[in-house]
């Protein structure tokens, strides 16, 4: 039996002149999981919206061509009566959560469809316990993890016993740990549950493993649509969309060592390279961290960090972060790494013990006084960005610092051209899209030239092209002198591009040293703290004893 | 969420507070009457009386009292500013003139017992509300509104409010952050400059809580809201005698307080309105 079908479908919104959806086609059968990737800007959050029945119902726009959902005509039947066959999952949690309690937010679709309280009760327990929830009935939003809370927005989905199940990004703002336990509910549903599921993820490693098909949407039209593998074999053309290919397959289809299909898990992988073991190779001297560097830029001192209603952010913290490094901190939600950086910009002044920034005490520091020299890029770019255009937005702190106009002329155009915004002046900031938004944040920061950069989960729902351009950005900042701080959950990016990690967990060091040290001689204290290192380092451990950090690093020898 | 940075208005005071047990429709009884008694009153001594009064009841019903502690300095800031309006800004004919300023203005006796009134007017409002929202459950809001014959739509929508203006919080505290890394000083210099830089928070606010409620409606539609057949209502309030007797108590201080307003002068400013 055919879940959804979509013939033809456009979509144009009514504030825009480019159509969204060109003419997307395709069906997906009951029990199906179905996965949809795509660069930011194709238009996947709109086709699920579309699916879902609720756009062309609350949002102006045109909309042309056809999705039935289980045989009822989505664009037509209303939302009450699709709302008890399909359920979504945003990537937002707090904004999903519209009630005070777990429990009441599972009820609370119950509720409305006037179920009785026995069969609530009964549903809602049922849900709970699927997604291992049970006993956190009476728990308020805020005493969640981020994926508590996903887990709780998917069994509020499920308690609805929906037919069709979409989770867009559901996974996009989690950390590791969080994330697992998202997917380990959804591996669970795939298991079993009578449930036909849509999956919109940028991370392709998860998404292979839980989904029977892949649909690459580019520029609103299907440019691919099939089994996994297949998808995933056509690694040039996802690689010039911008897709990110899983890591195994990738590391196969380098070494051209896998005989007939391409491997897409680890386990796979395994299996397919297992042949050429003795021949691979890691091409990874033991990069040691610079020796050259000397002078501290930012030293902590034993500090411990308060918040008022007694959470200890940090306890007895000491570290330093040398001049010229591009370095990682990683560590689990609540592990204290934003804290760490605002105690960095003295946004935060220490409880107790020393900060350090460029030699002077930070509680002589004021964040107006540092802002010329270290640089904050916050996760969400929209927080920073309060002028009306491009131009303006990046002249900000040049004007806050009283730089002459001719200067900061020159600035604003060297900023815009670093980040690729060149030409955007005159554009209002809101008008871009989420990756230029973000590019921008930094520009403004790096308007004002700043000897330190910090930069929070840069890659955070961004996608593979936004990623990688973000990233070599940042290289390229470091070659040039600036010193790089980058909080992320992101290993992938940790591995491929910092020199130093800092490991967190609970407030507290777990470790520090060179990114090949921590990733080969700690894989155990970060798995127990929730990090997983990328699918590379785990296959190659387990093929050669040893982890790479990127694929790029493995290569294949010729027989002796 | 960032760590130790939550807000809610819900204090979740445990249960040996009476009122925290009551319906959740004399929770919200008490906080509009708890409101308007001291508009109705204007004398400074019945006012104290009312304030006396209010604290007591709260005592016997077990209120954590130490927690209004936290809300002291707001009281203090208000009284401050109710001062300095009254002793800057007033002309209230009184028996003495303590002090008169270029500008036409001057400090009576009456004008300082005025402010007295103004004051305690301002404090028995901040206290009872303070007490009621002490023993406010995140339901009470929806169950009390609604059972009080307000629409459910209209309260639910009430209760979000609550709920995503802690969101908006976090994100006004955000983009604050932000304007100070970028330099903007929002602390020092001149207040106009300061007012001009602070306005800018609202462009980031604005954008952010649009995209919020665009997905928040998504959310809320495929959950079945606003309902349009019969609800279910998962949590179901008895009336208990308490309740009884604390909406009889209420209503009889309404009507007293309206009725000895209207025959006697007992409850008024003496010589207000001023001429």
């Amino acid at each position: 039996m055919r879940a959804v079908s979509v013939e033809d479908l456009w979509w144009r919104y009514q504030a825009s002149s480019e159509w969204t959806l060109k003419g997307v086609d395709f069906e997906v059968e009951k029990g199906e999981f179905v996965g949809i990737v795509g660069p930011s800007g194709a238009g996947k959050t709109t086709l699920c919206l579309l699916v879902a029945g609720v756009l062309s119902k609350s949002v102006k726009g045109v909309c042309k061509g056809k999705v039935e959902l289980f045989g009822k005509d989505a664009l037509r039947t209303s939302v009450k009566q699709l709302s008890e066959e399909v359920a979504i999952v945003l990537q937002d949690a707090d904004t999903q959560f519209v009630t005070m309690r777990v429990l009441d937010e599972v009820a609370f679709p119950l509720e409305n469809f006037g179920l009785s309280r026995e069969e609530i009760l009964e549903r809602v327990s049922e849900a709970l316990e699927f997604v291992g929830m049970k006993g956190y009935e009476w728990k308020h939003p805020h005493e969640l993890s981020g994926g508590q809370k996903q887990r709780v927005a998917i069994a509020a989905a499920l308690a609805k016993r929906p037919k069709l199940l979409i989770l867009d990004e559901a996974t996009s703002d989690l950390d590791p740990l969080g994330k697992r336990e998202v997917l380990s509910v959804i591996r669970k549903l795939r298991e079993g549950y009578d449930v036909t599921a849509v999956i919109v993820d940028h991370n392709t490693d998860d998404l292979v493993e839980f989904v029977d098909r892949v649909i690459v949407l580019e520029g609103g039209r299907v440019v691919a649509d099939g089994d996994p593998r297949a998808v995933f074999s056509r690694i040039e053309q996802l690689r010039t969309i911008g897709i990110r290919i899983p890591q195994p397959t990738e590391l196969a289809f380098r070494l051209g060592a896998a005989n007939g299909e391409l491997p897409l898990t680890v386990e796979e992988a395994v299996k397919a390279l297992a042949p050429v073991k003795d021949r691979l190779r890691l091409l990874d001297g033991e990069v040691l961290e610079n020796p050259s560097r000397s002078e501290k830029l930012v030293s902590f001192t034993d500090v411990t960090y308060v918040y008022e209603d007694g959470t200890v952010a940090l306890n007895g913290l000491s570290l330093n972060v040398w001049k010229g490094e591009f370095l990682a901190v990683i560590g689990p939600n609540g592990s204290g790494k934003t804290t760490m950086a605002k105690l960095m910009v003295s946004l935060l002044k220490p409880t107790s013990g020393r900060v350090e920034v460029m030699g002077v005490d930070s509680r002589a520091l004021s964040p107006t006084m540092l802002f010329s020299k270290v640089g904050y890029v916050f996760q969400n770019p929209d927080y920073q960005l309060v002028c009306d255009t491009v131009y303006d937005e990046v002249a900000f702190p040049l004007r806050q610092l009283g730089v002459d106009e001719k200067v900061v002329k020159e600035r604003v155009q060297w900023a815009l051209v670093s980040v690729g915004l060149n030409g955007l002046e005159e554009t209002p900031p809101f008008f871009l899209s989420k990756g230029e938004r973000q590019r921008l944040a930094l520009a403004s920061v790096l308007a004002v030239k700043p000897q330190l950069l910090i930069i929070d989960e840069p890659t955070t729902g961004q996608d593979e092209r936004n990623s990688r351009r973000i990233a070599e950005l940042l290289v390229q900042l470091n070659k040039s002198g600036v010193t790089i701080v980058v909080i992320t959950h992101d290993l992938r990016l940790v591995s491929e591009y910092a020199e130093r990690v800092v490991v967190l967990n609970n407030g507290r060091l777990v470790t520090a040293g060179s990114t090949r040290k921590v990733f080969t001689e700690h894989l155990e204290t970060l798995a127990s703290i929730g990090l997983e290192p990328p699918p590379v380092a785990r296959l190659m451990k387990e093929l050669v004893g040893r982890p790479a950090l990127t694929v790029k690093e493995v290569v294949l020898c010729e027989r002796a | 969420m960032e760590k130790g940075k939550v807000r809610t208005f819900f204090t979740y005071v445990d249960e040996r507070y009476m009122l925290v047990r009551a319906h959740p429709a004399v929770k919200i009884v008490s906080l509009v009457v708890l409101n308007i008694i001291p508009w109705i009153i204007e004398a400074p001594a019945p006012l104290a009386f009312f304030l006396a009064s209010l604290l007591l009841a709260a005592s016997l019903m077990k209120a954590p009292l130490s927690k209004l502690r936290n809300y002291l300095p707001y009281l203090l800031l208000v009284a401050q500013a109710v001062v300095l309006s009254y002793v800057l800004g007033s002309r209230i004919p009184g028996n003495v003139v303590f002090i008169e300023f270029p500008w036409g203005c001057y400090v009576t006796d009456k004008t300082l017992l005025y402010m007295g009134s103004v004051v305690l007017r301002i404090s028995s409002m901040l206290v009872g509300s303070t007490l009621v929202f002490l023993s406010l459950r995140d339901t009470d809001v929806v169950y009390g509104l609604k059972s009080l014959g307000v629409p459910f739509s209209a309260a639910f929508a009430f209760n979000l409010a609550l709920r995503f203006s802690a969101l908006f919080l976090d994100d006004y505290a955000r983009v604050r952050d932000a304007m100070l890394l970028k330099g903007a000083k929002l602390d020092a210099g001149n207040p106009l400059e300061r007012a001009k830089l602070l306005s800018r928070t609202a462009v980031p606010l604005m954008v952010i809580a649009v995209r919020r409620m665009q997905d928040l409606s998504f959310a809320l539609e495929l959950k079945g809201f606003p309902p349009s057949g019969r609800r279910t209502f998962l949590y179901q309030f008895q009336w208990s005698r308490f309740d009884a007797a604390a909406f009889a108590l209420l209503t009889v201080a309404t009507a007293g307080v309206v009725i000895a307003k209207i025959v006697s002068p007992l409850l008024s400013f003496p010589g207000w309105p001023f001429v």
